[in-house]
Order: C-alpha cells, then structure tokens, then sequence
C-alpha cells in the first residue's frame, strides 16, 4: 500500500500549541501498542467479534495517521471479522507494523 | 454549555477535550472512559451536552441513551457512518461527527446544539421537520447516498442489512425493516411479510398468497393480506 503514517492530522489540530501536540503523541505511544497487542490476542483466540471490536478502535489511529487506504481496509476487515472471517488478517497485520514502527520513532 | 465526553479511548478523549477547552461556550466538567461511570454522574449532576461515543464495549452509546429517561443534547462521535440513520431516530442526538474530528466540523456541531438550545431557533427547527421527507439517505461505503421514496419498488430484510431496490439500482445497508419502515411514507409502502416492504404503486399483479412487483414475487403473509387488500383500488 503506497503510503505512510503522518503526523499532518495531529500538526493541524494542534498548530502551534506543542503541548497538546505532545500529549496527542504521548497517547498515541501509550494507548496504540496496547490495542494491537489486544487485537492479536483476540485473533489467535480465535474471538473474532472481540477482534472486530479492536480493529474498531484501531481504525481511529489509522485515520489520525493519515492512513486513507488503510482506514478503507480496516473497514472492511472489521466487517468480515463480524461475519467470521479473519482471512484479512495479512493484510491487516502490515498495516499495524508500519505504524508499530512509525510510533517507535517518535519516542 | 456544560459539557462532558464518554469515550472508552484515550485518544478520542484528549482530541475532544482539547476542542472543547478552544470552544468558548463549551464548559469541560469531565470525561469519562466507559457508559456506566458516566450515567452514575448524570444522574447527579446537571448536562448540556454529552460527546457520546456510539462503539464502547458491554455498554454502546445508544444504551446510555435508552438508559437516560431526560437525555440531554447529544454529539455522537464514531470512527465509522454505518450508524447514521439509527442516530437520528433520537430526538436527542443533534449531530454526528466521525472520527478523527476536525476543529472546524466540531465548531459547526457545537452551533448546532446551541441553536437547539435557544428556544425560538429551536421552534423553528421543529417546523421544519414537521415537513415530510421525500427523500431518504442511506449510507453506502461512508458515502450518503440520496434515494427518492417513489423509486423504490422493495426492500427486503437480509439479516442485520436491508436490500434497498430501486428503478436505477440496489443498495444493501446495515438497518433493519423496523427502522426503514418509520421513515417511509404510510401511504406509499407496507409491510406485506415479516421481510418485505413493497411500494404499493408498483405492484403488477397479486395472487393469493403472493404479489409480483418488478420480477419479484413477493410472500404476502395471511396477517397482513387484509391491509393490503384495503389499500387497493379494486372494481
């Protein structure tokens, strides 16, 4: 997927206020890991509308990142994950790397 | 307004927040990560306006709002559309914002919730809904799609979606009959079986059990055959 977490949302909501933009980035690093490392507990528990429920939650800090694309995808994920079917998860799982990685930058 | 937040992320929570404190008539009085913890202090203390959001686990938005027996003025905030049309169902909700939220579309929904609670703008917003609608939205891929009432000939029930049929094109959208049937006009539409909703003008023909609208041939249940019969023009 040609494209790559950003900062541009979170930059123009806090435009000059560094503070906040510091404490958006805070969460981000605290809150991001532990959702993923929920999301992947549930998948391999095989409890797929609790891992609907996760890439829910994901899905917001795929848009705060500027991940247009990938939003679309968790969207659709979250769907089949509804109906049971966690196939996607491939495609999901790269999605959350890069932004694993990106986050891990930022500290 | 006093203002709280109920949103079980983070996240969310401190976007709000800080709109909030850039909102000069908005008044942050607490937040709170899960439904619960946030009808203990309602039912204490006085609210304007709640930041509400739908998708929280064990207790959803729209619980809390059922909860509410005098639920004050609610901005729904959801990381996706599919809940549009049961948002507006609730007198309460004033507007729904997707995540992640912008300054200047937070603005516009804080506007909306004190025109609301100015009694003369409110009044006239009631007149205007006392309008019927002939249009219906429905939301396709977060995308809200205009459909006029007279072009849909059937919807049938699909589970936790609908299939929405039309003279151009079928849409399948997450609502059930029950809700879709509200919004439709009585005189147009009815309910013929527990999965089917027909516009009677489009009918080509009936049989005993069953009507053909289109290519369809639609189950008439014996307990709505009578309706059915009496909203017809027979000879």
């Amino acid at each position: 997927m040609k494209e790559s977490p950003n900062l541009s949302y979170i930059n123009q909501l806090a435009g000059e206020n560094l503070t906040f933009k510091k404490k958006l980035i805070e969460v981000l690093i605290r809150e991001l890991p532990e959702e993923i490392k929920q999301y992947r507990k549930h998948l391999i528990e095989e409890k797929y509308q609790l891992a609907a429920d996760d890439v829910h939650k994901i899905k917001h800090k795929i848009s705060i990142l500027g991940l247009e694309l990938s939003y679309q995808l968790a969207t659709n994920y979250e769907e089949e994950l509804r109906n049971n079917n966690p196939f996607n998860n491939g495609n999901f799982e790269k999605v959350m790397v890069a932004m694993a990685k990106f986050i891990n930058e930022l500290k | 307004m006093n203002t709280i937040i109920i949103d079980d992320e983070e996240m969310a929570r401190a976007i709000i927040e800080q709109l909030t404190i850039q909102n000069k008539n908005l008044t942050l009085n607490a937040q709170f990560s899960d439904a619960i913890q946030a009808i203990k202090y309602l039912n204490q203390n006085h609210v304007d306006l709640i930041f509400l959001d739908i998708h929280m686990p064990t207790f959803s938005g729209f619980d809390l709002i059922q909860t509410l027996k005098d639920p004050p003025k609610i901005i729904l905030t959801t990381s996706d559309r599919n809940f549009a049309i049961e948002a507006f169902e609730y007198e309460c909700i004033i507007d729904y914002l997707v995540k992640p939220i912008g300054k200047d579309r937070f603005d516009k929904a804080v506007n909306k919730a004190l025109a609301f609670s100015n009694p003369i703008l409110s009044n006239l917003e009631n007149k205007n809904r006392k309008e019927p609608d002939q249009d219906l939205y429905i939301n396709i891929d977060r995308r809200l799609i205009k459909i006029n009432f007279p072009s849909i000939y059937l919807i049938e029930a699909k589970g936790d979606y609908i299939l929405i049929k039309t003279e151009g094109k079928n849409y399948t959208v997450h609502s059930t009959l029950k809700k879709i049937e509200e919004k439709l006009p009585k005189d147009l539409f009815l309910k013929v079986h527990r999965s089917f909703i027909i516009n009677i003008k489009k009918i080509i023909d009936i049989e005993d059990n069953s009507v053909l609208i289109k290519k369809d041939v639609i189950p008439v249940s014996r307990s709505n055959r009578p309706e059915l019969m009496k909203r017809l023009n027979l000879l």
